[in-house]
């Protein structure tokens, strides 16, 4: 599965990358903020995104809802510490698959195996 | 939890650092603007970006105490908490813990430093200011969805500037923000199958209670009726039936537009009946709702002056594919409205003719139909008819009408989808030019993401906005003319990473301004004129400078980086100077193969037939060899590039610095940064970071005034305090200027005096650049006052030494009750120098370049001996004569002649000439450290490969120029015991 990582982190790209790639999928681009990711979706058409919420700029959610204008079957899922339900809501609201913590590589994982590619 | 490896370690420590170093000047930034909605979202995202990865190391106390902060500003970011001058304090304690805690994690991969502390602190400040509160449901529960989103919408939702209903706004924006989430969730709660009808209760009972508080009597009446609804339906059977939840929440949500409305009526200007009919909770709907408006309705807001025929069929045709999509949407009035104009349409096509008036009446329907939908007028407003495209969607309006969110860029829109709802809302919100000013630059962003050429047009805009002040050089020029006459307002280290921007330009003046005034007076000797002509081609040809101030703490157009050891890059540079090496003998075998060439050609050794392939060879042999040399040179400064850092590296540290120490000292300063971005060596930047850290400590201390002697004196009560540095040639001007009591005369001559450096009579003949000068000595303190600031140890000398031990310079220049200006001139880098190579005997030896003031042959007869020491006149100067080969005695005889050649040297104020055999030529250099035990042995800094692959020694003009003064020094005591009458004393050898 070609997966398209959006946070503004580096150190969890990289391990977000790390998990993605030990799995056996593959990561075609990561972006450092929404912007940059609702760019990157448009080049790269990835299989499934992973998308912080709170980044510099325009944040997760904005990003999905621009990603998904140019692309109404994108596939999200948020990884992020933000415990807001009411974002959580809104983030799924939008579609994502799944909202996981930071930390979560596991059901991540899970996530990207059991998702058919497109 | 995933394994945790040496390399997340340092990707961790990398991160959480980046993150402070971001932090750090953010927190300061906003002690001087706390309302800045975009400082606050970048100080909360830095710590929740912390949090994030400190709790995924598992490292507890960085993560708590993130965590806290991160609450902080959450409760500053929603208004709950103002922090005070105390809270400052805490949050800059809370970042050196932090910072120790990373230290910690970078050296031992755990916490050695306890947070309980700090986290008890922080919760008392959380609580102290909640209690302040009613501890009302809604200001507990302010609109944190809308906290943790972007920069943008909080910028949206921060209460207009200085308006007199400003406290009212504020809390009405809290209302709205609070109404607008309990809404959503309420919608959530009664959505289809999870219907939860028990949350659905405790929403509206929430909502009846925040519209109480606000003074809603109706709409709080209205809720609790709402709540006794939902209740009996949850409690009879079957009862969800009953509900009809379709049917409340539209209810609910006209009462809502309606009552929020309501809530602005007392402002005669916001009185706009019936507008705002359509409140759509689903944004991207709507948006796809506008947008497809935007394709098909703009024949509807084009109506023509004369329309023909074939506009009134087209426009019904449209109206006609509106109304579909609006019934879809449910937009009642909106189908209704375009039936209207579709009756109409179609009536002047029965007539086949369209009135006067009826022009007139398919304008009130458009207005009705704005009305209902204010979006729409951002949509097509201010296009013309001839020019109606798709691509132009009134881009200029919406950068002019920042009123209007919609009015921007509509392929943004998306981006903008929280202000859309807000929108219904916003109309009423007066606007500031402060806002408008921050809008621009979200547009430009905004706009610049879409990559369509809407954001050009956007950035076209905006830059046309700023042309008045930004833009080309000419215009720069002029406004560094006026700064000296206008006093522009004083701004702080710059707000926001803009682009250049208005402020930028102001800030430019400010120090201009500032400079100028440690100038006003005319300069009375050399060294100031020297200064003056520095600060002249900063104002003018080195703009550079003044380019961008110090940006915000990490830019967003920063790159990836990698780490490197700084021990690699060295031996890459190694390795390059190698390959220069091997670069000129290669030049040097090319030459001498064509000598041979040309020798065999001429002698007719072979014919040329035969030398025809040896010709060829050489050609591509010397064109190899030019091509390399080229590689070469590219290979050797990218490699000097990577050892570049910023100075802000150093800067950084200031306005922490100073505001730590006007606190301590009870001062007033303000510290404007410029030229940060200006490159230099990392082992420059090193060697520098001490000694500026000594000027700046100084300027606060000893030069800027405390607040009542500067008001006394008739100056503003802050002090100001200006850090700048430019690029010059190779070396990198930094200057450090203050506007405080300047240099005192007297108090250093009569240091001078009593400690024996002159007698009073010649201290008074000493011009004022000579006297400043003097502060550079050793034991050259004049602070009346031991302070813990800057102490009274270490003086300015040991700064000077430092500086001259990195090639660098610095003087100093001061106008009483002015202020002070210290101007560092310091090498780019350490490793590669250009140097005049001369020839010493048998030995070649590399003046530093920098240093040499000229060259001249010199004819023995020249040189004149006074007291077995040499001395020679150029230009009515005296100079004593150094001769390098008397001086290194292992370089060989000189050649006898009558010939040799002089190089004349200076180094701050002192100046000599050398005397060698032979100027060989001028070339970069690499230099080649020496070992230790050859720099026991001063007079050397270095050594370097020539290209033949002769080695040669670079001299350490520092040290040759100590000996120099001394020797001056001698000179004039044995001439003054000579003019007593007494023995000459004992001879110095220079060896």
């Amino acid at each position: 599965m070609r997966v398209l990582i959006v946070d503004d982190s580096s150190f969890m790209r990289k391990r977000i990358a790390g998990a993605v790639e030990r799995a056996g999928h593959q990561v075609v681009g990561q972006a450092r903020d929404g912007q940059e990711g609702i760019e990157m979706y448009r080049s790269l058409k990835p299989d499934m995104v992973i998308m912080d919420v709170t980044m510099r700029g325009m944040d997760g959610i904005e990003a999905v809802r621009n990603i998904r204008q140019v692309d109404g079957e994108a596939r999200v899922v948020f990884m992020s510490l933000v415990s807001d339900e009411r974002i959580q809501q809104e983030a799924m609201k939008l579609g994502a698959l799944a909202w996981l913590g930071k930390d979560e590589h596991g059901r991540l994982i899970d996530l990207l195996n059991n998702t058919g590619a497109r | 939890m995933a394994e945790i490896d040496m390399e997340m370690w340092q990707d961790f420590v990398v991160e959480a650092r980046e993150n402070l170093e971001e932090f750090e000047p953010n927190v300061l930034l906003l002690e001087q603007q706390p309302d800045d909605m975009a400082l606050l979202n970048d100080c909360f995202r830095n710590m929740h970006s912390i949090k994030g990865a400190a709790n995924y190391m598992g490292l507890k106390a960085i993560a708590t105490l993130a965590h806290r902060m991160e609450s902080l500003f959450h409760a500053v970011r929603s208004g709950e908490l103002t922090l005070s001058q105390q809270g400052f304090d805490l949050l800059f304690l809370c970042v050196d813990r932090m910072k120790t805690l990373v230290r910690d994690v970078e050296e031992n991969q755990q916490e050695n430093h306890d947070v309980s502390d700090l986290i008890s602190s922080l919760e008392e400040l959380l609580q102290a200011e909640s209690s302040n509160e009613d501890g009302d449901h809604a200001a507990e529960q302010v609109s944190a969805s809308a906290m943790e989103r972007s920069v943008d919408e909080a910028e949206t939702l921060s209460p207009p500037v200085v308006q007199e209903i400003d406290e009212d706004q504020e809390l009405l924006a809290i209302f709205r923000e609070e109404m607008k989430s309990l809404f959503g969730q309420l919608q959530t709660a009664m959505d289809g199958d999870d219907r939860d009808l028990q949350a659905a209760l405790d929403l509206l009972r929430d909502m009846e209670r925040v519209t109480n508080y606000v003074g809603q009597q109706e709409l709080s009446r209205f809720f609790a009726e709402c709540a006794e609804r939902v209740e009996q339906a949850d409690s009879a059977s079957g009862g969800e039936n009953v509900l009809q939840p379709d049917k409340l929440l539209t209810e609910i949500s006209e009462r809502l537009s309606a009552g929020l409305e309501m809530a602005f009526l007392y402002d005669p200007q916001q009185v706009q009946e019936g507008t705002a009919l359509i409140s759509e909770e689903d944004p991207e709907l709507y948006q796809i709702f506008l947008d497809f408006f935007s394709q098909e309705g703009r024949s509807l807001s084009l109506i023509p002056a004369n329309p023909d025929m074939n506009w009134v069929k087209n426009s019904r045709e449209a109206a006609e594919r509106l109304q579909v999509s609006a019934n879809y949407m449910d937009y009642e009035p909106v189908v209704a409205i375009l039936q209207e104009w579709m009756d109409l349409a179609d009536q002047c096509l029965e007539q086949d003719d369209v009135s006067v008036d009826e022009v007139e009446r398919f304008h009130q329907i458009w207005n009705r139909l704005v009305e209902v939908l204010p979006d729409l007028k951002g949509l097509f407003s201010e296009t013309a008819p001839g020019e109606a495209s798709d691509e132009n969607l009134a881009v200029p309006d919406g950068v002019m009408d920042e009123g209007d969110p919609i009015s921007k860029d509509p392929e943004s829109l998306g981006a903008l989808i929280e202000d859309e709802i807000e929108g219904l809302f916003q109309d009423m919100t007066p606007g500031s030019a402060e806002g408008l000013h921050e809008k621009d630059v979200e547009i430009g962003e905004t706009g610049a993401g879409a990559g369509e050429n809407q954001a050009d047009e956007v950035d076209t805009a905006i830059e046309a906005m700023f042309s008045g002040v930004s833009g080309d050089e000419p215009l720069e020029v002029d406004q560094h003319v006026h700064a000296q006459e206008q006093e522009e307002p004083a701004l702080e280290v710059q707000k926001t990473a803009e682009p250049a921007s208005a402020s930028t330009l102001v800030e430019k003046d400010s120090a201009i301004d500032m400079e100028s005034q440690v100038f006003e007076a005319e300069p009375s000797n050399a060294a100031e004129d020297f200064l003056m002509r520095q600060m002249d081609e900063h104002l003018s040809g080195g703009g550079e400078a003044f380019q961008e101030p110090h940006s915000r703490g990490g830019s967003a157009s920063k790159g990836e980086l990698i780490k490197v050891d700084l021990s690699k890059v060295e031996s890459l540079l190694g390795d390059v100077g190698e390959l220069v090496v091997l670069r000129s003998s290669l030049a040097q075998a090319s030459d001498e193969l064509k000598g041979i060439y040309n020798r065999w050609l001429e002698e007719r050794l072979l014919g040329i037939g035969e030398l025809r392939p040896l010709k060829e060879v050489l050609l591509r042999f010397s064109e190899n060899a030019a091509a390399l040399e080229r590689v070469v040179q590219q290979l050797q400064d990218g490699i000097m590039r990577i050892r570049m850092l910023p100075v802000s590296t150093i800067f950084n540290r200031y306005p922490r610095l100073v505001r730590d120490l006007s606190r301590k000292l009870g001062k007033e300063v303000e510290l404007n940064l410029y030229g940060a971005e200006t490159s230099l060596d990392k082992q420059v930047i090193e060697q520098l970071a001490d000694p500026m850290q000594h000027i700046v400590r100084n300027a606060v201390d000893h030069g800027i005034e405390d607040p009542a002697t500067r008001t006394a004196r008739g100056k503003a009560a802050t002090g100001r305090l200006v850090i700048s540095s430019a690029q010059e040639g190779n070396s990198v001007v930094i200057t450090v200027s203050d506007d405080g009591k300047g240099l005192d005369r007297s108090a250093i001559l009569k240091k001078a005096v009593e400690m024996g450096l002159m007698r009073h009579a010649e201290a008074q003949s000493l011009s004022d650049s000579q006297v400043w000068n003097l502060i550079f000595l050793p034991g050259m303190t004049t602070a009346s006052t031991v302070s813990d600031v800057s102490g009274r140890g270490v003086g300015l000398d040991v700064v000077k030494s430092n500086i001259e031990r990195i090639g660098g310079t610095i003087s100093v220049s001061s106008q009483p009750g002015k202020g002070t200006i210290f101007v560092l001139r310091i090498p780019l880098t350490l490793a590669i120098i250009k140097g005049l190579v001369v020839r010493v005997g048998h030995q070649a030896m590399v003046i530093p370049v920098a240093s040499v003031k000229e060259t001249f042959k010199l004819d023995e007869k020249e040189i004149c001996e006074i007291e077995g020491y040499e001395i020679i006149s150029i230009r009515q100067q005296t100079l004593p004569l150094i001769r390098l080969n008397k001086v290194f005695r292992g370089t060989g005889a000189s050649e006898q002649g009558d010939k040799l050649f002089a190089v004349r040297v200076s180094q701050g104020s002192d100046e000599v000439c050398l005397g060698v055999d032979e100027l060989i030529g001028q070339q970069e250099v690499v230099i080649k450290p020496l070992s230790d035990y050859l720099t026991q042995q001063p007079g050397f800094s270095g050594a370097t490969i020539l290209g033949d692959g002769s080695i040669a020694l670079i001299l350490d003009l520092r040290a040759m120029l100590e000996k120099a003064r001394k020797f001056v020094q001698k000179k004039q005591k044995i001439m003054e015991q000579e003019a007593l009458g007494l023995a000459p004393g004992e001879q110095i050898t220079l060896h």
